[in-house]
């Protein structure tokens, strides 16, 4: 009989850091595509030069920790590819740099890099590119109309649906248009049976827990069907809040980030269900369009919150059956 | 006596107590409210350091004479009266302040008011040097004074210009992108957070090179954790013969008297 020397855990699952990341950067790609689609190239652009900076930032990073290299990590990639889906496809290359190179640099590695983030980097960046440059991040181009890589004031802009219902008003697109994300917005958040695909291929490679999106999904809806606008039905007002923005791309690729994301299931459901009320509470009372991102980043910091308050459930819960017993 | 690099880099750091070790806002977390809210240009942060200096000092120095002179039965007024006194002071700094600059008084608004408080702060601070002596007390205050303007001013040309794109209100043209979300308290935060990252940094990096220059048995990693501070005081009721741990390992007892 052999012994195994090696230290613990001697039991290893494939469901690791890198594969993990590997599958989210894999259904990160589908989105590009149709990005690529209705926009043009340029939006591969934006990506090639949003995953490259944060790469860049990451390295730079390790380095300064004394980690050295880890070329495994696909974080970056992944923190890339979601700051570029999330920006308006004729945005000029520099802000999404600037996001992803603030979401590594200022909010990953000063917790200690890969793994010990308290905040999703990727919606910390986009939370400082839209305060600082809000306005540019309001604006997107017409789909199925090609940009060129340099973008002038020639390029018609128009407003996103998500603007128009924060404003009171209620955005005239088709049920075709809205599955199909042929609507003004950002360049990866629109196609929702894309998304929706990218969810499947993430839920069978157990990278995403089903009741969390779920929870999620489920607390929006609730509020919209309780609070809506008037000339709108229940139905309606929750069709155009979960698709107008980028309410669907958070739920799936953002939301269930391994390392943000709580420990125990019932502090999970609990952490989906708080990132919900803040979400509405931002869009009906907020000033902020990308409030799901800023309600992420609220929730973030509840996340070892609720998993205390789980595991103290579990303490008491198993304490009651040993007194009955 | 010779003294090593370390001993130098620490006479230094003991000297400075207050400006780089021991800084109230990086160290204590005093007067956070000017340098997180407040100190949004280099302006704003002369102005705050004015207003500072102008109330601190004279603060600092009248209230230990007032305290002397108030009877032991009154001894419970002592924090009205400590209040009463830095409000006092902060009435003739906001006119001078207000006349050396009318746009910085404005900058700075309702936060000059608040500098009272932490007068009281750092004059409470002051107050517990050693022996109370006027003359310390006087050199405290302008330690941590030093300290206040160091970090104010980082925070607010580092605002200033990452925000605005301006320097004391100069456009500087290089600046092309305007970041405005530094502007936000919240983003002041985070932005002196890495300042005392940096200071952190820099500690460890001269530490790290003045201790390899002048290694002398002990680990510079053991070192670099109590570094700065004064070595404890020898226990004199030590039974004798007993060797310390300390010499124990890391000196080494010569040849001669071993034998012996």
């Amino acid at each position: 009989m052999s012994v195994n020397e090696r230290p613990f855990p001697h039991i290893r699952s494939e469901e690791r850091s890198p594969l993990m990341m590997l599958d989210t950067a894999i259904a990160l790609i589908p989105p590009f595509f149709m990005a690529c689609f209705y926009y043009g190239v340029r939006s591969l652009a934006m990506g090639a030069m949003t995953i490259t900076a944060a790469i860049c930032a990451n390295w730079i990073s390790s380095l300064f920790n004394g980690r050295g290299i880890e070329w495994w990590d696909a974080s970056p990639v992944v923190t890339g590819m979601i700051v570029a889906l999330m920006m308006p496809a004729s945005i000029p290359f520099y802000i999404p740099v600037i996001a992803a190179v603030f979401g590594i640099l200022v909010v990953k590695f000063p917790f200690g890099g890969t793994g010990n983030n308290l905040f999703n980097p990727a919606a910390a960046g986009l939370a400082f590119v839209s305060v600082c440059f809000g306005d540019q991040l309001l604006s997107y181009p017409v789909p199925l109309e090609p940009l060129p890589m340099t973008v002038d004031e020639g390029i018609k802009l128009v407003q996103g649906p998500a603007s128009m219902l924060k404003m009171g008003a209620i955005p005239t697109i088709s049920v075709e248009q809205l599955a199909l994300g042929n609507f003004a917005g950002p360049m990866g958040t629109t196609n929702i049976l894309v998304i929706a695909a990218c969810l499947v291929y993430l839920l069978v490679r157990k990278n995403v827990k089903w009741y969390v999106p779920a929870a999620y999904l489920a607390t929006v809806s609730c509020f919209a069907a309780c609070i809506h606008h008037e000339n709108i039905t229940a139905g309606e007002s929750i069709v155009l809040e979960l698709v107008a923005g980028s309410l669907m791309f958070v739920a799936v690729y953002m939301l269930s980030e391994p390392v943000t994301l709580p420990k125990r299931p019932m502090a999970k459901v609990l952490y989906a269900v708080t990132a919900g009320i803040i979400t509405m509470l931002f869009r009906y009372y907020g000033v902020a369009i990308q409030s799901a991102v800023f309600a992420l980043l609220l929730t973030n910091a509840f996340s070892p919150l609720f998993d205390y308050m789980a595991e103290r459930a579990r303490v008491l819960e198993r304490r009651a059956i040993r007194e009955n017993e | 006596m010779k003294m090593n690099k370390n001993h130098w880099y620490a006479r230094f750091l003991r000297g400075t107590k207050g400006v780089f070790r021991g800084n109230p806002v990086l160290g204590a977390g005093l007067a956070l409210p000017f340098v997180v809210v407040a100190a949004s240009s280099l302006q704003t942060a002369v102005g705050l350091s004015i207003g500072a200096l102008l109330t601190m000092l004279p603060v600092g120095l009248l209230i230990p004479l007032i305290m002397q002179k108030i009877p032991e039965q009154f001894r419970w007024l002592d924090y009205p009266l400590r209040a009463l006194i830095a409000a006092l002071f902060l009435m003739p700094t906001r006119v001078i302040v207000g006349a050396i600059s009318p746009a910085l008084m404005d900058s700075v608004g309702v936060y000059f008011s608040l500098l009272c408080v932490s007068t009281l702060l750092f004059a409470s601070r002051a107050m517990t040097v050693e022996e109370q002596r006027l003359e310390k007390v006087l050199l405290e205050l302008t330690r941590l004074w030093l300290g206040l303007t160091m970090v104010l001013l980082l925070v607010g040309i580092c605002r200033e210009v990452l925000g605005n794109g301006t320097l004391w209100g100069k456009p500087l043209t290089w600046m092309k992108i305007r970041f405005s979300a530094v502007m936000v308290s919240g983003l002041g935060f985070i932005l002196l957070g890495f300042i005392a990252a940096l200071g952190q940094k820099i500690h460890r990096s001269v530490l790290f090179v003045c201790l390899w220059i002048g290694k002398n048995g002990r680990t510079v990693k053991d070192k670099i954790v109590h570094f700065g501070e004064r070595p404890p005081k020898e226990n004199k009721n030590k039974i004798s013969g007993e060797i310390p741990e300390e010499t124990a390992d890391h000196e080494q007892i010569p040849e001669g008297k071993e034998q012996e």
